[in-house]
């Protein structure tokens, strides 16, 4: 049955720092492979806060593919939470916006069209270095991105089957 | 036995700033300590590629004002190639600048500097965000700031070629020209801004100019310094954004300097410290004398404030009756004290969207000729913006086949940390006695960098957030004795 959900899959990060352009790189893949009918609009995105809510308005479910730093993990390593697992994980900071979070919080009490929190899936790509300018990420987060775009085929595919 | 407070605005990604107060054995500060990360490799990352990339590689580097990056390197491009571009390409940049200054503004106010004002410098932190902004001042404010960011977002679309990065700048003018329809929304864009403009100037009167305690406390002694103050002018000594020659004025409000950006070498000279990355800029023909102000001391801002102290006034109608109120209830020209820095950014918001109203309503703004095309050799690009947040010079230097040999840019907040870390150590020093230190002393320590409006490093982040705030008082061995933690992962 053909869903009428509308979905949008954001490539998070920065592609000329390093590690940081992971999601960048997991979200071209992903667009590379959907099939040109696919109704999904995949994106990507360099900033937080305000901007990457309002980019959201409009959508039913958002899928965040973003770099990850995590000293504990591996390079490459997969992890999946959801927008409500931000404020409690994450050390997410902007000097001069608001956070994620907040920033739903704001929309939605303005009655922004957006997503619930577990309808915003974030698939981060463990990084390593997200401080050095340059356009060769780790040889594990290339090795990474399939896996990465797998991940996202799956959240898809299990959206249409609950839809 | 001394002790060593830490605030540490940790980041996920873009490294972190760090405030360190140490306590001497009475529990006063005996000293601060301002560190700013630095991304590696800027430099060695642009070496080697050509030129006209660096319009679309700089605007990477920040996720907070890619637009600011993309006008001075746009600029510079045009010094490089020896290249004017027409005059309804120069409108067009400065159109788009406009409507960038207008949505960041509005977010710093509303978002970021605003809380401390609107909610309270003591308010619980989880109320202190453009949420309890909406709270106070009602509904209409939230939908206005959205409102305000998606439009000048399309308007930035429109004549930049995207919403985020923008891409139309290129050495000689800009990629393409916009068409009447465009214009007429543009036109329409820019009314809204004033009317915001003028709004959000009503809200700070109602709320903080009404208030004797916040008077009180931007005048306090805690947020006041007397440096030396730069910002673009254009030939009438007024405030301009995109263009002109860079005014440094002293102390007393006096021209100390006036000098084209290619010429900041002359001006400019760099202090290095062993406890921070980032350099700390000052006044060669004053010369560096340490974290202390006045005459003496080659320190200088560049902040909304002081461009406003730097210039004679507004070259629009509105700003200018704004800027005039605003010194008048100051006491004169120039004003010392930090925190008005929020006042004057609302002063600039008005007159960004005046401005943009005067571009866009301009016959030739539509005009197909927007590019100059370059035919000489490249050789040294050198060009100075004003950026939200600060004095934003590009300076680049090529072979003859337009590589890139050379690549040095001081940015906003670089130019500020001097001034930045004398602003911590007076409120550090002015707030925290006999040891005693909460959260609501830590913020508004906070407020005196806050309002400089700073931008770690240029760094772009991935899902950012509030800045996280910890503190960690330790003894003279070392060990933790308290340790506090704002917005920060639970352990």
């Amino acid at each position: 049955m053909a869903s009428t959900m509308r979905t949008l899959v954001i490539g998070l990060g920065n592609p000329i720092l390093t590690d940081d352009g992971a999601g960048i790189y997991a979200a071209r893949a992903v667009a590379e492979a959907l099939p040109p009918d696919a109704d999904i609009d995949v994106i990507e995105v360099s900033c937080g806060g305000l901007t990457l809510m309002e980019a959201m308005i409009g959508y039913d479910r958002v899928i965040v593919l973003d770099a990850f730093f995590d000293f504990q993990e591996p390079v490459g390593t997969l992890r999946l939470f959801d927008a409500g697992d931000l404020a409690s994980t994450l050390n997410t900071a902007s000097t001069h916006d608001a956070d994620l979070p907040t920033a739903l919080r704001v929309g939605r009490a303005l009655g922004a069209s957006l997503p619930p929190d577990e309808a915003i899936q974030i698939v981060g790509i463990t990084a390593r270095d997200v401080l050095t300018f340059g356009e060769t990420p780790h040889p594990q987060i290339v090795a990474a991105i399939p896996a990465a775009t797998q991940v996202v085929f799956q959240l898809l595919a299990a959206q249409e089957v609950r839809s | 036995m001394k002790q060593r407070i830490t605030i540490d605005p940790i980041t996920r990604l873009e490294g972190h700033g760090k405030i360190e107060v140490f306590l001497d054995e009475a529990g006063e500060v005996a000293n601060t300590y301002f560190q700013i990360p630095e991304l590696r490799g800027f430099e060695v990352f642009c070496l080697g590629r050509p030129a006209e990339e660096m319009p679309r590689i700089t605007n990477r580097i920040c996720g907070v004002c890619p637009e600011a990056h993309h006008m001075a390197a746009s600029k510079a491009l045009d010094m490089l190639y020896h290249v004017d571009p027409p005059r309804a390409g120069k409108m067009l940049r400065e159109l788009f600048y406009s409507a960038f200054y207008v949505t960041d503004h509005t977010t710093h106010f509303y978002a970021l500097g605003g809380p401390d004002f609107v909610v309270g410098p003591d308010a619980p932190a989880a109320e202190r965000n453009i949420l309890g902004v909406v709270a106070k001042v009602g509904q209409e404010a939230g939908l206005r700031v959205i409102n305000t960011r998606k439009k000048n977002h399309e308007v930035i679309q429109i004549i930049g070629g995207r919403a985020i990065h923008p891409v139309a700048g290129l050495p000689g003018g800009m990629s393409k020209a916009i068409n009447e329809e465009e214009r007429q929304f543009i036109e329409q864009v820019a009314r809204e801004n004033i009317e915001f403009g003028l709004w959000s100037l009503e809200v700070f009167s109602q709320i903080v100019l009404n208030n004797s305690a916040y008077v009180d406390l931007i005048l306090s002694d805690t947020y006041t310094q007397r440096t030396y103050y730069m910002g673009l002018v254009d030939e009438n000594n007024h405030v301009n954004f995109y263009d002109g020659l860079i005014r440094v004025v002293d102390p007393d409000g006096n021209e100390f300097a006036k000098y084209a950006p290619v010429d900041y070498l002359d001006h400019i000279a760099e202090h290095v410290e062993p406890t921070s990355y980032l350099k700390y800029p000052y006044l060669k023909n004053i010369g560096w004398k340490g974290f202390v102000d006045g005459a003496d001391s080659g320190m200088y801002a560049c902040t909304p404030l002081s461009r406003l102290n730097a210039a004679e006034g507004m070259a629009t109608m509105e700003a200018q009756a704004a800027y005039q109120k605003y010194f008048s209830v100051l006491g004169g020209r120039p004003v010392h004290h930090t925190l008005a820095a929020h006042w004057a950014r609302l002063v600039e918001l008005l007159y960004a969207a005046e401005r943009m109203l005067e571009l866009a309503t301009d016959p030739e703004i539509t005009s197909p000729n927007v590019r100059t095309i370059p035919t000489e050799t490249p050789t040294v690009g050198i060009a100075t913006v004003e950026a939200p947040r600060g004095t934003l010079t590009h300076h680049y230097e090529t072979d003859e086949n337009g590589i890139l040999t050379k690549v040095n840019l001081i940015v906003g907040t670089t130019n500020n940390h001097a001034p930045i870390t004398l602003s911590i150590k007076k409120a550090a020093s002015s707030l925290i006695h006999e040891g005693v230190v909460n959260d609501g002393i830590l913020n508004m320590v906070e407020m005196a960098f806050r309002s400089y409006d700073p931008c770690f490093s240029c760094a772009t982040h991935s899902l950012p957030g509030q800045m996280p705030l910890e503190v960690i008082v330790r003894d003279a061995k070392g060990e933790v004795v308290d340790h506090r933690a704002q917005y920060c992962t639970p352990d």
